[in-house]
């Protein structure tokens, strides 16, 4: 129950971290402005992309980040797999995973 | 000595060409940037590697309107200009992944791009080449990528069109020049396909935005740039860029016609095997500097030029499936081939401001040397109503030497072609062939090819 506790709390720093306080303010600023109706005077395409890149850069680098670490989860858990039919010579054994709680 | 009519936007440099020199004379106000990059690592490196146009600096003596305080920079000619409104989806892909490939490692040493024209792109060999030497400059730290809707409209989009709706961008392209705007890829694109969060984040937000209240817009811009945008979030956007791009693939044109035109032709194989032992003889015998390929299909002939002795070949061909395989056939073996995206009866105008901006095909072709013409005349004659004397002229017309195959009416796919229509080809006869050809040129060598009675017209030109 803690380790999961501890997993959402880890979760969460990491969003924060990556998600700052600039951001969250733009998110909602650029909510607004999607729900208001079309005006008639149009924007440069230059403006649109300019006002966007900030957060699409952060997803485009969380998109980046969580990509590497899912790659190191599975080649975490392929050694894992490695450790369990004897393959690894650096094994440390089931026994020692048990004490962790 | 002229001015390059497509350089004149930019005021920091502006390209000249005299013979078959290509100087590039950089202004007061481009010469700062220039001076802080040239020295760079990365410069160095990407263009010993060829990846970005060699320039080297001469006296400003060379071009006579330089001025006192221009430097002047000489560049070696392009065998071949083309544009990306002729490319095929593998041409247009490889330019995208190399500019953002350059940006990605531009952006380490902190220098970046001040636009994403996919015009500043040529290809040589089959890799491509990034050629405005002076378009790149130091990085302020901060800065957003100012360019990156340029890049949408001149890359993405249409790789987008292709690969995730298989529609052509090629006619749409050169009638937009700049692109394919992102408001109307967004509305092409159906709604399943916005759960990208890369589509999401260049086409539709962007869409969406656009049609807001630009004073709006500007203030959320300048609040939220307040401190600028960090440089990992502009190297992560290439990034997604690149990565997204990379595993975009050519849609739309399995099954097509052409596509197995290799292995699946009215030819046997003995018959194939004549034809490319006698283009390679023909390349061997001239030497040509520039060949054509008149529906060049997958290339196979323009490969057996090239290993006959052809310098470099352009293959200019009509459907995408056989353009994509001479594509990777030149990637493979680095062939100096180019192949493109030609409608033969609509080959690419003069266009542009004061339609001189982009040239057309002709002109940029205009030092071919020889053409091959195989298996296409009927194709003008028959499929576009053309008539043979004028088909036979625009050939003729593109080289002092060429090989030009003649199918008869008797033909398996020529009685196909006609099994539906009327027949009102009455004068497209081997005889009227031979005059027709006669008239411009001396034949040098005719062999059938065939059991149908295809034959093959080896040709030089009369006071060429």
């Amino acid at each position: 129950m803690n380790q999961t506790r501890g997993g959402f709390r880890f979760l969460k720093n990491l969003v924060h971290k990556m998600i700052t306080r600039a951001d969250r303010l733009f998110i909602a600023a650029i909510f607004v402005v999607i729900t208001t109706s079309p005006a008639s005077a149009y924007v440069d395409p230059g403006t649109a992309s300019i006002a966007l890149q900030a957060l699409i850069g952060a997803v485009a680098a969380g998109g980046i980040f969580f990509r590497a670490k899912i790659g190191q989860c599975i080649q975490w858990l392929k050694s894992f797999g490695k450790r369990d039919r004897g393959e690894n010579t650096d094994a440390t054994g089931p026994s020692k995973k048990n004490d962790d709680n | 000595m002229a001015q390059e009519p497509s350089s004149f936007r930019d005021p920091s440099a502006c390209v000249y060409r005299f013979d078959d020199r290509i100087f590039r004379v950089v202004k007061p106000a481009g010469q700062a940037a220039y001076a802080a990059i040239k020295d760079s690592h990365f410069f160095r490196e990407a263009q010993a590697s060829g990846r970005i146009v060699k320039s080297t600096e001469v006296s400003r003596t060379e071009v006579p309107s330089a001025m006192d305080d221009d430097i002047v920079l000489e560049h070696p000619l392009l065998e071949v200009v083309s544009y990306p409104y002729e490319w095929p989806f593998a041409l247009l892909k490889a330019a995208a992944l190399h500019h953002l490939d350059l940006q990605l490692d531009a952006l380490k040493a902190e220098i970046v791009f001040s636009d994403a024209s996919a015009y500043n792109i040529q290809f040589e060999l089959g890799a491509p080449v990034f050629i405005d030497a002076t378009s790149m400059r130091p990085y302020q730290p901060g800065e957003p990528w100012i360019a990156h809707n340029q890049f949408c409209v001149s890359f993405l989009a249409p790789l987008l069109l292709q690969s995730k709706m298989g529609i052509p961008y090629q006619a749409w392209y050169r009638g937009e020049l700049e692109g394919i705007p992102i408001p109307d890829i967004a509305k092409i694109l159906d709604w399943k396909k916005y759960f990208s969060p890369t589509i999401l984040g260049h086409v539709v937000l962007p869409t969406v935005l656009s049609q807001k209240k630009q004073s709006e817009l500007e203030k959320i811009a300048k609040k939220n740039f307040s401190n600028g945008m960090k440089i990992s979030r502009y190297s992560a956007i290439l990034q997604q860029l690149r990565e997204y791009i990379a595993e975009l693939k050519l849609t739309g044109v399995e099954g097509s016609t052409w596509s197995k035109y290799s292995t699946n032709n009215t030819y046997l194989a003995s018959e194939t095997a004549a034809k490319i032992e006698a283009v390679e003889i023909y390349a061997q015998k001239n030497r040509p500097d520039l060949l054509i390929d008149i529906g060049c299909n997958d290339g196979h002939f323009s490969e057996a030029a090239l290993r006959g002795g052809a310098k470099t070949v352009v293959g200019l061909d009509m459907d995408h499936a056989a353009l994509n395989g001479a594509c990777e056939r030149t990637r493979q073996q680095k062939l100096s081939l180019l192949p493109l995206y030609i409608n033969l009866a609509n080959p690419s105008p003069n266009q542009g401001f004061a339609e001189v901006e982009r040239a057309s095909l002709s002109s940029r072709l205009r030092k071919s040397d020889a053409v091959i013409a195989l298996a296409v005349i009927h194709h003008l004659v028959i499929g576009c109503n053309i008539p043979l004397d004028n088909a036979v002229d625009w050939i003729v017309g593109w080289g002092r030497t060429g090989i030009i195959e003649f199918v008869p009416k008797t033909d398996s796919t020529i009685q196909q072609m006609l099994a539906l229509r009327e027949d009102i080809f009455g004068t497209y006869t081997r005889e009227n062939f031979i005059i027709a050809l006669e008239k411009r040129a001396e034949i040098v060598v005719n062999k059938k090819v065939s059991a149908s009675g295809r034959e093959i017209f080896e040709y030089k030109c009369h006071n060429k």
